[in-house]
């Protein structure tokens, strides 16, 4: 699986507590002044030589840590392939404090959900370069941190006050799909439009100089006369690519399940790091939206059962990192609060609706949209359940569980919507396409 | 972990930070080391005390040198580096009547111990240290060798200007030297209110 995307990063930096005083030092100090005090008082010059030797430790040790060290973390571009650090990023590690007034040891602490404990111990003046390993996707808290500051004879040291915390944004890398569906169908149903791309299409983009693959017959004569280039080279008008398809993904994101049912219930396990079906909404998605905006097509994006705020078709790579950041922050919403009615995608547009099929209005809302006159897929986005060392009681739960999932699946059949598997989404949506491609059906099935 | 029960150890969970770097060192190979060094310090000791005498003082004595190398392996901490220390001052104490050769090694090391063990006890057992980290540690605590090591030349020189007294004397220098590094480190971490035992 190839690595997510980063979309941002965020670090909280883990602030310096106060500076401390050394204890070794004031230990030395009082013995050198007990050894002083009790030679003098017993007249013997060989305890005033110890004596001397704990005043020179008192000397030659630092007395306080006036350092006010701040490290910092933060992602590094790119992606470690080394042996052994599979599926981690790197991070990097440096002391940006920049106050460097005696050498110091800094112990790096972290914590990343799902992991144990680790730690790197490491000069100021250096520069680390951490792996560490992320979720599949979504916006996470990648790394509880803690540093702690020493002077390099451990004789001091400093905790700081408050954890640091960073924070990503991650998003899979999207799959590429080359037989999209639809648009032809679409033409006559969503009217045209041109897309920011340049193309065969009726309206000007600009004007520029000639280059390999224009094509001749658009040399703008005039524009060329005018122009005060003293190679002459000729002028070329360019023209917007018509783009006809209007797409929204609908998302159900009521519930993030794991691919292994034991951790559905149990928190001790890894889930973070299973594909779940939120991870394959996001993946899926992300995928549609970046094939279908390459080709110039409008995508947008519909949360089918919260609150979210649908975000309106339209074209550009502005819009395309607008849904890669809006899929990246999917989560499950804190309420099972609805709204009571159902949302509407724009009109015309196809839709995609990604759901793990479990409730049974799952099959009611892409009917509803089926019937005012939208072509609906649906994106079945739950992983293959794996039961291993699930108990009887719960393998009975999950048998249930598949029934509904059984009869919601009927449910869109009979409205005639297809079912496409998330987890073959190339293929399934290649044949679909083809599919739509051949028979030159009525939009939406049966109607 | 739990080591009679292994249904109820905690599952083996990799760390959460991986150094990409290459040439860092594990915690666990400095409480090695450490060990290693407590073993060399307290054995010629432990033997000379069971020497000619009966089985009992033969395994009371071995069982004192394991106990401290279980304790340094077990929780590489501050605590555990003044019972190491205490347990080097105690050998010295014993073999200091046999020769004064054995001075230097107690000196060496008591301050590798305590150095090792300090940098051991500053992560949980998973750290690893940069070179340039234990580059930096080591020059540290040369500073606090050199003024053991003139500690060594100034009990020689007593030796020879009052032989009786020195003993006792060199001894008690040697094993406040070493505790009050190994007390500082320990006061250290209890005002910064780290745990003593990160495992």
């Amino acid at each position: 699986m190839a690595p997510a995307r980063l979309v941002d990063a965020r670090n909280r930096p883990a602030a310096a507590g106060p500076p401390a005083h050394s204890p070794q030092w004031g230990v030395a100090v009082v013995l050198a002044l007990v050894f002083g005090v009790g030679a003098a008082v017993a007249r013997r010059p060989d305890i005033a030589v110890i004596g001397a030797l704990f005043a020179l430790i008192a000397v030659s040790v630092p007395r306080h840590f006036g350092q006010r060290h701040a490290p910092g973390l933060g992602f590094a571009p790119g992606t470690s392939r080394d042996a052994g650090t599979a599926g981690r990023r790197p991070v990097i590690f440096r002391d940006r404090s920049g106050d460097d007034d005696g050498p110091a040891l800094l112990a790096v602490r972290a914590l990343a959900p799902g992991g144990r404990e680790s730690a790197l111990i490491a000069t100021a003046a250096e520069t680390a370069l951490l792996g560490v390993r992320v979720p599949l996707g979504g916006r996470r808290d990648l790394l509880d941190y803690r540093v702690s500051a020493f002077s390099t004879d451990l004789g001091i040291c400093r905790d700081e006050s408050t954890t640091g915390v960073l924070t990503a944004l991650l998003q899979p890398q999207p799959e590429p799909l080359r037989r999209l569906p639809v648009p032809a169908a679409l033409r006559a149903h969503a009217g045209s439009h041109h897309a920011r791309l340049r193309g065969g299409g009726t309206d000007i983009r600009d004007i520029g100089p000639l280059r390999p693959g224009d094509d001749r017959r658009h040399i703008d004569w005039r524009a060329t006369a005018r122009s005060t280039d003293a190679a002459a080279t000729p002028l070329v008008r360019r023209y917007l690519a018509p783009a006809d398809a209007g797409v929204t993904l609908a998302i159900d994101s009521r519930v993030d399940i794991p691919a292994r049912v034991a951790a559905w219930v149990d928190p001790s396990l890894d889930a973070l790091r299973m594909v779940s079906s939120l991870q394959l909404t996001r993946g899926a998605a992300g995928s549609v939206a970046a094939a279908y905006a390459a080709r110039g097509d409008r995508v947008g994006l519909l949360d089918a059962f919260g609150f979210g705020a649908p975000l309106r078709p339209a074209g550009g790579h502005r819009q395309l990192e607008l849904l890669r950041r809006r899929l990246a922050a999917l989560a499950v919403p804190s309420t099972s609060i609805q709204p009571s009615r159902t949302p509407a995608p724009a009109p015309g547009t196809l839709v995609y609706f990604f759901s793990p099929l479990l409730e049974p209005d799952a099959a009611s809302v892409p009917a509803h949209w089926v019937r005012s006159g939208h072509i609906v897929a649906v994106v079945d986005t739950l992983p293959d359940p794996d039961p291993t060392g699930l108990p009887a009681a719960e393998a009975q739960a999950l048998a249930l569980l598949l029934a509904t999932r059984a009869a919601v699946r009927v449910e869109l059949a009979e409205e005639g919507i297809p079912v496409l598997p998330a987890s073959n989404l190339r293929e399934s949506i290649e044949r679909w396409g083809l599919q739509r491609a051949r028979s030159r059906t009525v939009p939406g099935g049966a109607r | 972990m739990n080591r009679v029960l292994r249904t109820a150890a905690p599952a083996r969970r990799a760390p959460s930070l991986v150094p990409l770097g290459p040439g860092t060192v594990p915690a666990t190979t400095l409480a090695l080391v450490a060990a290693a060094l407590l073993v060399a310090g307290t054995l010629p000791a432990a033997i000379a005390t069971a020497t000619g005498r009966g089985l009992l003082e033969w395994v009371g004595a071995l069982a004192a040198v394991g106990a401290g190398v279980a304790l340094v392996l077990l929780w590489p901490q501050h605590v555990t580096a003044l019972v190491a220390l205490l347990l080097l001052g105690a050998a010295y104490v014993r073999v200091g009547s046999v020769g004064l050769w054995t001075l230097p090694l107690y000196v060496v090391a008591s301050h590798a111990v305590y150095v090792l063990l300090g940098l051991a006890a500053m992560g949980p057992r998973s750290a690893r240290f940069t070179r340039a980290a234990l580059r930096e540690a080591a020059r540290a605590a040369a500073w606090p060798q050199v003024g053991a090591q003139v500690l060594t030349v100034v009990v020689l020189l007593l030796t020879l200007w009052d032989p009786e007294a020195t003993g006792v004397v060199g001894a008690a220098a040697g094993i406040v030297s070493a505790c009050l590094l190994a007390g500082g480190a320990l006061v250290a971490s209890r005002v910064a209110g780290r745990p003593e035992n990160p495992d």
